[in-house]
């Protein structure tokens, strides 16, 4: 009745309806359902990946990861361990923060999930975490890496399983100390895209070179928005503020266009570009075709040809012959997200206790691809942020992994706990944003 | 060959069809009255020890007795039977724990009139019946126990022989090894059994370690209880630990889970697999162990036996009747055999005759006997210990073919306490006296 009263309203109440169907149509083709039966399952989760866009790479990796990772949890089961029986739902929140928390809400009241994992942005990560604390649900984040989730923002129900932007960046600093040993140095400047991921990188990095007592100047920082297709100003810029180094944060399709774009002009020749946490990814690799830019310096969260340990080759390879392709790092964070939601439930013995799960993950060590030998990653009780080992290198030519004729190499490896924050830094950050300190640069929005 | 295969596979699979053949047997005769030289075969028939241990050692026993019943043995034992006297053996289970199988020991000499007894994979039987084969003074043979204090604790055995290894032996030999093969090798783990065989090898284990391979370190031992089943957790600590090598003394059917379970959970990518007893399932393990896994078979047994007329023949006559190659329990259980009738065909009785339990004790002690493993010497445990070399290798699975590659071999004086030392204080001493090659 109300219809006929208000005739225009209601017509857009139907257009509405007719573009939230389409809409929820659209959602339902990117949802993947994966392993167990809803019926069978001893635990949901629900994962919120980019299918599409510039990012869709690492959604359609960290589907194969986590495909791997049941793969491999079916195989423990048939060998006759008592694995937890997992359903993996996940979809594409489009890297839009608000369209994330509605399909997380979703996978709460609709599919009974008791773990979110997965996200790429850490924007998003921030809208979904909320979520995960207010409903209690367990958050196990595989990719995204803002620092500020761990440490600022930490709670309970949060976790975190591949290398953050802290741990890239105090490994990128170690690597910056040692080089300016080398070259002497001074002058840098840094670009990064302008959401959460990008500051908080830049602030990570100033901290952690603070630490080490490095000096230098900066010269510039800089920040495109996020899928920005025009860098040619910022490559001006960083030119024109004669930087020695420069490090940057841009990641996936946009550290590969700037490179491209920095490439047409004299850049490389001057200035070495340094990428800590993404830039050694294997899109990269591919992307670089056979030019290995001097002045490179790359790192990721994980790397196909580094440790070259049975379990980091035995997962390259179950990723290329289930895809026919090598992974990026994200695969094998969502693999070890899976992984580690398992043995959090192995551990607690069930699901029913969430106390029991957090406890359970809080500390839980992990054998990883990307753990070199004689090292296992673990869960930081305090941060709930995952130790881990990081390797930086340059540019070689290295055609083991077709159709990449590149790959990175001449690694420094960094030992896992001299990149953890100190417990002394934590509290400061923590503090600072809780309004008692200003000893911290403020993490930028 | 295939229906005796089949027939004989059905009454092994049952402990109790075993022992009703057992029972018919009793009532039928005794040694004396019907001719026969009766044999008590005792050997696991049920419960996880039967597939990888006592099925082969029974299936080597039924066949080696049919052979040998029929004469068909290459020379030194091509006499038909025991000293020319048809072999009758009755087969009984050896599950049930060891009060039980004192009980069945004493029914196998004093109602079935067996003339010796040979049998035993568990350390535990072995100790229990080693009194016992005193008290009734019946000559019996332990074929594959492996615990060092069979006769440390009974030094005065007269009847009791062992004519397999100890399990120092086993890691002497498995850390000589690693010392011969991964020099470099810094990071050791282990898991065991939580009883003595599983304490005592692992303690064997480390204590030749910082002798022979002293950069090393032990960076994590588990002790899950025995036929525990699951080893997830277990596998887990040990894989976080990231050994390079991962020692166990399992056996059986734990030792069949720990490999699945580990190649699963992506513990034997990491760290290589070194199985004490794990060619008791070479027939079996095809695809389910990595390649590069090492193995032993507790001695020059199964696949580490060497190419001579003996064993040549041995595997013949096994993989014809069960289209399976020997694994060492097979092969040490037709060890004892041969020693059986090694020691009654010496024993200085006429031909045809059933030597005494004394005199069959007198021809064994201290003797030189030739089997399908090469030569024997009873020279340990005052004649009443076999002492012999020990091989280890890689297990390797390729186009549906198991192979052992890096195969290394230790002399007997090598991985073998000297009389009267205990291997411990050998090992703390710096193995004087070893005699490697």
């Amino acid at each position: 009745m109300e219809m006929f009263k208000r005739p225009v309203s209601g017509c857009i109440t139907i257009i509405a309806a007719t573009f939230a169907l389409f809409a929820a149509h659209a959602a339902q083709a990117e949802r993947f359902e994966l392993g167990a039966s809803a019926q069978n399952a001893d635990a949901v989760i629900g994962c919120l990946y980019p299918m599409t866009g510039r990012s869709a790479t690492y959604g359609r990796d960290s589907i194969s990861g986590i495909k791997i990772a049941l793969q491999d949890l079916e195989a423990e089961a048939k060998s006759g361990l008592d694995v937890p029986n997992l359903r993996v739902i996940a979809d594409d929140p489009r890297s839009k923060a608000s369209y994330a928390v509605r399909l997380a809400q979703d996978f709460i009241t609709n599919d009974n999930a008791k773990f979110f994992c997965g996200i790429v942005s850490s924007g998003v990560a921030h809208a979904v975490s909320d979520l995960a604390k207010n409903e209690k649900i367990i958050m196990v984040g595989t990719d995204h890496a803002s620092s500020r989730l761990s440490i600022e923002a930490g709670h309970d129900y949060y976790f975190r399983v591949t290398n953050d932007s802290w741990t890239s960046m105090a490994a990128g600093a170690r690597y910056l100390r040692d080089l300016q040993k080398e070259t002497g140095w001074k002058r840098l400047a840094f670009v990064g895209p302008d959401y959460d991921y990008g500051h908080v990188s830049w602030t990570d990095l100033q901290l952690a070179l603070d630490e080490l007592g490095v000096e230098y100047e900066t010269v510039g920082d800089l920040w495109p928005k996020l899928y920005e297709p025009d860098y040619s100003i910022y490559i001006n810029a960083l030119q024109s503020a004669k930087a020695d180094v420069v490090v940057t944060a841009l990641w996936g399709g946009d550290f590969i266009a700037f490179i491209k774009q920095a490439a047409s002009t004299r850049f490389f020749e001057t200035t070495r570009l340094a990428n800590f946490d993404t830039g050694a990814n294997y899109d990269v690799m591919m992307a670089l075709g056979d030019q290995p830019y001097p002045g490179l310096i790359l790192s990721a969260r994980h790397h196909n040809n580094w440790p070259e340990t049975g379990r980091n080759k035995r997962f390259v390879k179950q990723f290329h012959d289930m895809t026919g392709r090598y992974p990026t790092y994200a695969a094998e964070g969502a693999y070890t997200g899976i992984i580690a939601i398992a043995r959090a439930i192995e551990k607690a013995g069930g699901v029913d206790d969430d106390r029991a799960l957090i406890t359970a993950l809080e500390g839980l060590q992990l054998a990883l691809p990307e753990d070199p030998p004689g090292f296992a990653s673990y869960i930081d009780p305090e941060t709930h942020q995952i130790v881990q080992a990081q390797a930086v290198g340059t540019v070689v030519h290295n055609e083991d992994f077709p159709p990449s004729k590149l790959m990175v190499g001449n690694w420094a490896i960094y030992d896992a706990e001299d990149l953890k924050p100190s417990k002394e830094m934590v509290k400061r950050r923590r503090d600072a944003v809780a309004g008692g300190s200003e000893a911290v640069p403020p993490p930028t929005p | 060959m295939k229906n005796n295969k089949s027939k004989f596979s059905k009454y092994l699979v049952s402990g109790v069809a075993a022992l009703a053949l057992a029972a018919g047997a009793a009532g039928s005769a005794s040694a004396a009255e019907n001719g026969k030289f009766r044999v008590g075969i005792v050997t696991f028939l049920s419960g996880p020890a039967a597939g990888p241990f006592g099925v082969p050692s029974a299936n080597a026993a039924k066949v080696l007795v049919d052979e040998l019943n029929k004469g068909n043995l290459p020379a030194p034992y091509d006499k038909v039977g025991i000293n020319g006297l048809e072999i009758e053996a009755v087969v009984i289970d050896e599950a049930g724990g060891a009060t039980k199988q004192v009980e069945e020991y004493r029914n196998l000499v004093q109602r079935q009139n067996v003339d010796a007894v040979i049998g035993y994979v568990s350390s535990g039987d072995c100790l229990a019946i080693a009194p016992v084969a005193e008290e009734l003074k019946t000559f019996t043979i332990a074929y594959d126990c492996g615990t060092p204090r069979l006769f440390a604790d009974n030094p005065d055995a007269q009847y009791m022989f062992r004519t397999g290894l100890d399990a120092s032996v086993d890691n002497i030999g498995a850390v000589r090894y690693l010392a011969a093969t991964r020099p470099d090798v810094t990071r050791l783990a282990g898991i065991q059994q939580n009883y003595s065989w599983g304490q005592d090898s692992w303690a064997d284990f480390t204590a030749a370690a910082s002798a022979l391979l002293p950069e090393a370190e032990v960076v994590e031992e588990q002790f899950p209880k025995i036929y525990q089943g699951q080893y997830g957790a277990e596998i887990s600590a040990l894989s976080v630990k990231r050994p390079e090598i991962v020692h166990s003394s399992f056996w059986g059917g734990d030792m069949e889970a720990l490999v699945l379970q580990a190649n699963a959970r992506g513990l034997l990518e990491d760290a290589t697999g070194l199985l004490t007893c794990g060619e008791a399932s070479f027939a079996t393990y095809k695809d389910q162990a990595p390649n590069g896994m090492i193995i032993g078979a507790r001695g020059p047994f199964g696949q580490f036996a060497p190419d001579n007329e003996l064993n040549t023949w041995f595997e013949g006559v096994y993989q014809n009747a069960y289209d399976l190659e020997p694994v060492y329990p097979a092969t040490k259980m037709a060890q004892a055999i041969l020693g059986l009738k090694y020691a009654a065909e010496n024993a200085g009785v006429a031909d045809k005759e059933i030597p005494s339990a004394e005199q069959l004790a007198a021809a064994m002690k201290g003797a030189t006997f030739e089997s399908v493993s090469g030569t024997v010497e009873m020279a340990r445990g005052n004649g009443h210990q076999a002492m012999q070399g020990i091989t280890y290798g890689e297990y390797h699975y390729e186009d549906g073919v198991a192979s052992i590659k890096n195969a290394v071999s230790f002399d007997g004086e090598c991985v073998t306490p000297p009389e009267g030392v205990a291997a411990a204080d050998w090992i703390a001493d710096g193995f004087p006296g070893a005699k490697c090659n």
